[in-house]
């Protein structure tokens, strides 16, 4: 027999921290408040616990005799010790910090990004030849109107091409959004009455 | 004319036969019994009856047959035959009672049309060839002149070795039954050890299928055979459109950087940028702000340059802002935007700004700290209390705050989806409430905002004020004038959409006309 006190543990927590939200009692809130308290705190230790867990594995790694990737392994550790000596001495606000951050991440990421305009554009060049179609098309034309509209166009202006982008924005897209929320929405509420039954177990119980 | 009796069979033979003319069994003139009809049909008659040991216990019925043996043939008459024969030339293999069957056949019988039509039948004569044949076969000689034929187990027919004379197959030379003639083997024939015979191992093959055995063979040969894969070309069709793409887009926004000295105009007007300046202009002096940084490093130059001028909006009405993140980047973020030197005005941590850090625990985490703020994050990032405590003050930008509902405004730097909708939904009660004073607003990347302006379009609004990317910020940076970030990298920024759009309008056209061209020439070539 499965043991009984996840389940009942889980879905007491999930039904108070509900019921708090519809039943303005103090004792309920307070212990709503509480168990939020408690979850965030869990949270950051489990999120230690996968730090120290990821140098351990990593130096597993590095010691051992027989692994093709030690010199990954120990630019990665040799990266998080210098990162939390570095931000464990100084703070994650001092300056030395902030400079790790300002010239090393930031550039990395945001060249990333650049990348991905680069191969973005590379698609769309190549999307008529692979996929030439009505859709095809359409997306195509409105990808160039927003591009267009975004920027200056060098002072230009064109009738009903900025008052386009408004539409496009504002009606297919937002439509879509809508739709997705609403899509979203139905699954957490779907996810959370099937916790709060009992009928998923996201807790681990085997 | 002495008869004997087939061993086999039974029947009578002329004497002088050395096989059977019915059953070519093999004839043992030495062993055998004079022939004597009666005692041969007494035999037959004993071995299919049971036997009767004289002849007056046989019955009346029985007598009566044997009379008329005992003075011509046993053998019925076979008058259907229609054969005439002079006796003379009979040939010593036909039975007895044939020829005499022969020579009393009514000569009204009609005569076979096989020889009805030759003289030799007119004249009672037995042709020559036929005359050979017949003396051919009936002459013992002919068999004891056969040199033996072995035969292989692969042509030999076990039904064809009981009507070929094999003495040593008939005759049991050891057992109980040695003596007896006419046996089955209790061994088959085709388990008979013998020298199988010799084949030739060549195969004879047709010119055709020579032809299919050396394609074949040539086929296995080439699996044997090691090819290398063709290399691939280091510069492909597609390096090149990816170079060509960056080298254009780099070599634009750099010349507009670098060169262009005239601005484009900032645009004109946003609605969401206009209310959010409404909203800044509507707060009092040293309103505390709550200021949440959820965005990633990548997009960093975006939101800071959509963010700049909102922050000195409100750095010139003198705002306190609390930094706050859900992820673990923004605190670092926070830092650097505002300790970076991109605002007009420099904030002191502590004084003008405090840094409450990461909260963990995602929604969790950010439903506690709308919650219970202080309890929530009682430190900052560098570890002061922030909080009024028995001991000590709160610091000012949260003094005076208890709840969340407690500042004046909450502005949330955000470009990824589900943590705006955790944001917005979690503050959503406390926004939409006709009784609160506070506004949520939100500066997002140009992706997010088909996700956010649902919210901004709402009513009630749980969002208030939106400004989308670079426009929005060079939207609000004219709103309040001034050298703005987004000024700067206006310019560039259309150069740079302009040169995507039209690589994508040119390239796509290019990819898509091209080839249908080639094809329609290509098939138009093929027509003619």
């Amino acid at each position: 027999m499965k043991n009984p006190v996840y389940p009942a543990v889980a879905i007491a927590v999930g039904a108070v921290v509900l019921l708090g939200y519809f039943l303005q009692i103090d004792l309920l809130v307070n212990v709503r408040i509480a168990l939020l308290e408690w979850g965030t705190v869990l949270v950051g230790v489990a999120l230690l616990v996968g730090v120290i867990n990821l140098l351990n594995v990593h130096l597993n790694k590095v010691l051992s005799d027989d692994n093709p990737n030690r010199y990954n392994s120990i630019a990665l550790l040799s990266g998080l010790i210098l990162t939390l000596v570095i931000v464990g001495w100084f703070k994650p606000t001092h300056p030395v910090s902030v400079w790790i951050f300002n010239y090393i991440q930031i550039p990395i990421e945001a060249s990333l990004v650049a990348l991905l305009s680069i191969i973005l554009i590379y698609a769309g060049v190549r999307l008529l030849r692979r996929k030439p179609n009505l859709l095809t098309i359409i997306f195509i034309a409105t990808v160039v109107i927003i591009l267009l509209v975004s920027g200056p166009l060098f002072g230009i202006e064109i009738t009903g091409l900025s008052a386009l982008r408004i539409w496009i924005g504002k009606v297919p897209a937002v439509a879509g959004a809508r739709g997705i929320l609403l899509g979203i929405s139905l699954g957490i509420i779907t996810a959370g009455l099937r916790i709060l039954m009992g009928a998923d177990r996201p807790y681990g119980e085997n | 004319m002495d008869e004997i009796n087939c061993p086999l069979c039974g029947k009578p033979n002329p004497v002088e036969n050395k096989y059977c003319e019915y059953c070519l069994g093999y004839l043992d003139n030495e062993k055998s019994q004079p022939a004597d009809p009666v005692d041969a049909g007494n035999a037959e008659n004993e071995e299919s009856k049971g036997g009767f040991d004289s002849a007056a216990e046989k019955p009346e019925w029985l007598t009566s047959f044997e009379e008329p043996s005992k003075t011509g043939s046993d053998i019925p008459e076979d008058k259907g035959l229609g054969l005439e024969l002079p006796a003379a030339d009979t040939a010593g293999w036909m039975p007895g009672s044939l020829q005499e069957t022969s020579s009393t056949a009514d000569e009204s019988q009609p005569v076979s049309p096989f020889l009805s039509d030759s003289e030799e039948a007119e004249s009672g004569e037995i042709p020559a060839w036929l005359n050979d044949a017949l003396d051919e076969e009936s002459s013992p000689e002919s068999y004891d002149n056969e040199e033996p034929v072995e035969i292989t187990p692969f042509q030999e027919d076990p039904d064809d070795q009981e009507s070929k004379p094999d003495t040593a197959r008939s005759l049991e030379s050891a057992g109980p039954l040695a003596g007896l003639s006419g046996l089955l083997s209790a061994e088959p024939g085709v388990t008979r050890i013998r020298r199988p015979g010799e084949y030739s191992a060549k195969v004879r093959l047709s010119e055709s299928q020579q032809q299919h055995v050396e394609l074949l063979q040539n086929l296995l040969e080439d699996e044997d055979q090691v090819k290398p894969l063709p290399g691939k070309s280091p510069i492909s069709q597609q390096h090149v459109l990816r170079w060509v793409i960056a080298l254009v887009l780099l070599l634009a926004i750099s010349w507009s950087l670098l060169f262009s000295s005239d601005r484009a105009p900032l645009p004109i007007y946003d609605e969401g940028s206009a209310e959010l300046n409404r909203l800044i202009n509507q707060l009092p002096e040293n309103a505390k702000v709550l200021v949440g940084f959820d965005y990633e490093p990548g997009l960093a130059d975006e939101l800071d340059s959509a963010a700049v001028p909102v922050f000195n909006h409100l750095m010139e009405r003198s705002a306190l802002f609390t930094l706050i993140s859900t992820s673990p980047n923004g605190p670092i973020l926070a830092e650097r935007f505002l300790s970076s030197g991109i605002l007009e005005t420099s904030y002191r941590n502590g004084l003008e700004y405090i840094n409450l850090g990461y909260i963990p625990g995602g929604a969790a985490g950010l439903i506690s700290f709308i919650e219970n703020p202080s309890g929530t994050t009682p430190f900052s990032i560098d570890g002061h209390a922030v909080w009024e405590t028995e001991t000590g003050e709160s610091l000012p930008p949260v003094a005076g705050i208890n709840e969340i509902g407690d500042f004046e405004m909450i502005i949330l730097l955000v470009d990824d989806p589900d943590l705006a909708r955790i944001w917005i939904e979690q503050l959503s009660p406390i926004v939409t409430d006709p009784n609160s004073l506070i506004s949520l607003v939100l500066i997002t990347s140009a992706q997010l905002e088909p996700v956010v302006r649902p919210y901004y379009e709402s009513l009630p609004q749980p969002v208030n004020g939106l400004v989308v990317g670079l426009r929005g910020g060079a939207t609000y940076a004219r709103l309040i004038g001034g050298d703005q970030l987004p000024g700067k990298f206006w310019d560039a920024f259309g150069m740079g959409t302009l040169i995507a759009a039209l690589l994508i309008l040119v390239g796509g056209l290019g990819y898509y006309v091209v080839p249908e061209l080639s094809r329609t020439v290509q098939g138009e070539e093929k027509v003619d």
